[in-house]
């Protein structure tokens, strides 16, 4: 029972940090003389709004945490610290603090997709002069490329979540480049708020299914209807397609290098498209995949949609990155959820479309399930197999071989 | 008034976006009717199939997920949302505030999302293989239109599509990703879908088309658009766009037609070509000539030695030097060089693998008395003024591919007691290669070599 009521402070943590990022005009300092040489904190609204996604990721991951909710709590506070310190002492020691947790205790994994991005942005916003500066567009575009590349290809949907934060750090990296903080800001809210809830549901699957291997997976909209709406939601926004707030963060960000031109922005530009189409690419992949066709394994055919708390866990980011999306592009989120929800409304109630309704039509998948025919499925691996770098020993060789050639006297 | 204007120019686009997709259509099943000789279709044969498909009854298969529905009318939504935000006959419509790159390529791709998950969702063997090959190609395209929309972007600072800046060169490289990129077939139905939902993927294909046909239309030709608040101008726009609309297809059919083969790896290069051409508009044209021509020069080197086709390979050398001929100011070097290529390549296809193949080699090997000799001294004589470096460079690389072509003569050209096919003509244009070699030492053209 403490853990939930924990959860409940920090989820009304939460509410207060964005009630201040919307209400706080000017910066709030405090001094603490007395915890340490020169301790001091400060708050901004920007602050503030990445406080309000840290929170409520946490408060996520504590209410779907088995083990390690002291840890997790520790890490939260950590990250606290780091996102409030004005001064270098400060700030490294919250960080040495935070990546010390993270090092330590295994189960906090989720929840430090959440905290060390946070963690990062503080020492980004630390290091990088407020005007940008091609040192950042560079390891930002390469990061950003490397994360959509290993999401497209991996098929362990934990690797894919890691793969989400490091992205949406990326983008905040090319944003800080462009001279662009709060670009870079939502990037890395976007990022709290959807990696977080796409590692819990590995970690759920991992404990339903035995698996988190997409190759193992499938046909999980019939069993867990719930989860996997949920998760169509955690993989459109991290898709980076409208609606959602991948897509306002990456939007934010090209418009950023447009404005700023040159070749900072010609790289920018070139990065962020390859990385739309890379996220876009995984996203489909990884729900298609792990949700839709036939189910790839007896455990996969038989799981069932997880308890309240769960759900809950991976609702609470998940409606945070939808305020985002309709804070940061009201018009267009709003508009495609209202036009998707009229249009199928009126496609159950006049029946042009036989649509299911969403609550009803599910059914398991009969016992009789042939496994032999799942072979005839297109797997993940198969799925992104144009994408992989050829690594065989034929390839290797012919490369040596040619490489000898060029060198050779 | 002023808004219901605006709204009615909005709503007028839409109808009118989509009258031309069924047209498009329409132009597609009749051409192709006409290419295999089969009867042609009637006038409405396209409303006649959506409207057939939509009285037919559904199909469910068996483990399609609750969503299995919900696909074609996700991909209708986006693309019929990005039909209404891209901008058409008329300039400030409603929408016009949301007429970006960004959002407008993200619909599109969000259409296509939805396609392969329909694909997906049945559990297909077949179907699965089609949507992860769809899914690449949308990961392909969408980088390139959004790397070749960036291009025309940076120079105008701003996202939005009536304020892109276009220049010649970008919209000829526009054009190209176009004709590469732009289905100018018919797409198949992804999954196991029949009846009504197999016509709104029907519909959302045409107009996926002619929304993007509209976008190319838009950025290419932006003259003639009329203004949403000023009514009398509107029919004069409506015919304005019919017209560009229609030339769009035109060029974009015969383009298809005529590179029906070629790599869609080709769109990524130009778009990014593009990117940089826009990019690198301050870097002047000589240098940016002469850094091309060195690098077409190491490319040919690069292929002589990986012992791919010798004349295409030594041409693509030549070529290289005459490009920064072209760049160092003594075009009339490379003009001389391209001439002296076309003259052996010429007499290289005509003569067959003999003695006179041989003579073609060392032609494109910038030996003399042939006229590539000339124009090489020419552009290599400028090039040690303006940086001992760069002649170096060019000298050393006719010296590297005259060493490959001679040291190891590939046996595609030459080959001993091989016949020639056309001894006379091929003998003449080696006649004229020597022509144009000794034309300066014979003093035929007093201020050739000057």
């Amino acid at each position: 029972m403490l853990m939930p009521a924990v959860a409940c402070v920090i989820l009304a943590g939460a509410c207060g940090f964005l009630a201040l990022a919307f209400a706080l005009a000017a910066p709030f300092d405090v001094l603490v003389p007395w915890f340490g040489p020169g301790t001091a904190f400060a708050l901004d609204s920007g602050q503030a709004g990445v406080l309000a996604a840290v929170l409520l990721s946490g408060a996520g991951c504590l209410l779907a945490a088995r083990t390690g909710g002291p840890a997790i709590v520790g890490l939260i506070l950590a990250t606290i610290g780091a996102v409030l310190a004005q001064n270098d002492y400060t700030l490294i020691f919250a960080t040495l603090l935070a990546g010390l947790i993270v090092f330590r205790f295994r189960a906090v994994e989720p929840c430090a997709l959440a905290a060390l991005p946070a963690v990062l942005l503080a020492l980004a916003l630390y290091a990088i002069p407020p005007d940008g500066s091609i040192l950042a567009i560079v390891p930002g575009a390469v990061m950003l490329i490397g994360a959509g590349w290993a999401g497209a290809i991996t098929l362990d949907l934990a690797r894919i979540a890691r793969a989400v934060a490091c992205g949406f750090i990326g983008m905040a990296l090319v944003g800080l480049g462009l001279g662009a903080p709060a670009a870079a800001r939502l990037c890395i809210e976007t990022g709290l708020l959807i990696a977080p809830p796409l590692g819990l549901a590995a970690l759920e699957l991992d404990g339903s299914t035995g698996t988190r291997s997409l190759d193992w997976l499938g046909g999980l909209a019939r069993g867990m209807p719930r989860f996997s709406f949920l998760l169509l939601a955690g993989f459109g926004f991290t898709s980076l397609l409208p609606p959602g707030a991948g897509f306002a963060a990456f939007r934010v960000v090209l418009d950023r290098a447009f404005v700023v031109g040159g070749w900072g922005g010609g790289v920018a530009g070139a990065a962020l498209a390859t990385g739309f189409a890379l996220f876009g690419f995984g996203a489909i992949r990884g729900f298609g995949l792990a949700c839709l066709g036939r189910p790839r394994s007896l455990r996969a055919a038989a799981a069932e949609d997880p308890g309240l708390s769960v759900l809950l866990a991976l609702s609470l980011p998940l409606a945070g990155a939808l305020g985002l999306a309709i804070t940061a592009e009201p018009l267009p989120t709003v508009g495609l959820l209202v036009i998707g929800f009229l249009v199928r409304r009126f496609a159950i109630r006049s029946g042009p479309i036989d649509v299911t309704p969403f609550e009803s039509g599910f059914a398991k998948p009969p016992a009789w399930l042939p496994f032999g025919d799942p072979a005839t499925q297109i797997t993940a691996t198969g799925f992104a197999a144009g994408l992989r770098l050829p690594t065989d020993s034929r390839h290797l060789r012919n490369g040596l071989t040619l490489l000898h050639r060029v060198i050779r006297p | 008034m002023t808004v219901a204007l605006r709204l009615a120019a909005t709503l007028l686009d839409g109808v009118l976006l989509l009258a031309l997709a069924l047209t498009l259509e329409l132009a597609r099943t009749r051409l192709a009717a006409r290419i295999t000789t089969g009867p042609l279709p009637p006038l409405t044969q396209p409303l006649r199939d959506l409207s057939k498909l939509m009285c037919k009854r559904r199909v469910r298969p068996a483990f399609a997920s609750p969503l299995h529905d919900t696909w074609p009318l996700a991909a209708c939504a986006a693309t019929g949302l990005a039909a209404l935000i891209v901008p058409g006959f008329a300039d400030g419509s409603i929408t016009a505030s949301y007429a970006q790159l960004p959002l407008l390529i993200g619909l599109i791709a969000l259409g296509r999302a939805a396609r392969v998950l329909a694909a997906l969702d049945a559990g297909e063997g077949l179907q699965g293989r089609g949507a992860a090959r769809a899914a690449r190609t949308g990961l392909w395209s969408d980088t390139v239109w959004l790397v070749a929309l960036a291009a025309l972007a940076i120079g105008a600072h701003h996202a939005s599509i009536p304020a892109l800046q276009t220049s010649p060169a970008l919209v000829m490289m526009l054009a190209v990703v176009a004709v590469v990129l732009v289905p100018v077939v018919g797409e198949a139905v992804p999954g196991d879908y029949a009846g009504p939902e197999r016509a709104l993927f029907f519909a959302e294909a045409m107009l996926r088309r002619a929304v993007l046909l509209a976008l190319l239309v838009d950025i290419a030709v932006p003259y003639g658009i009329a203004d949403a608040t000023q009514i009398l101008t509107w029919p004069l726009g409506l015919v304005a766009f019919v017209v560009k609309f229609g030339l769009g297809a035109l060029i974009l059919a015969v383009g298809g037609a005529m590179v029906p083969r070629v790599s869609p790896r080709i769109s990524g290069g130009v778009a990014l070509a593009a990117l940089v051409w826009a990019l690198a508009r301050d870097i002047p044209v000589t240098s940016v000539a002469i850094g091309t021509g060195l690098c077409v020069m190491v490319a040919g080197l690069v292929r002589l030695w990986q012992r791919q086709p010798s004349l295409e390979a030594a041409a693509l050398v030549q070529a290289g030097i005459a490009l920064a001929g072209f760049g160092l100011g003594v075009p009339r070097g490379g003009w001389v060089i391209l001439i002296g290529i076309a003259l052996a390549r010429g007499a290289a296809a005509l003569a067959g693998r003999n003695a006179i193949g041989f003579l073609c080699l060392a032609a494109l090997a910038g030996l003399p008395p042939f006229g590539l000799f000339t124009g090489d001294f020419i552009v290599i004589r400028a090039a040690f003024p303006v940086s001992p470096l760069l002649g170096a460079a060019l000298l050393a690389g006719m010296v590297l591919v005259a060493i490959l072509l001679l040291g190891r003569p590939s046996p595609s050209v030459i080959r001993p007691g091989s016949r020639m096919a056309a001894p006379l003509v091929s003998g003449a244009l080696l006649v004229l290669l020597v022509l144009l070699g000794i034309a300066p030492v014979l003093n035929l053209i007093a201020d050739f070599a000057s």
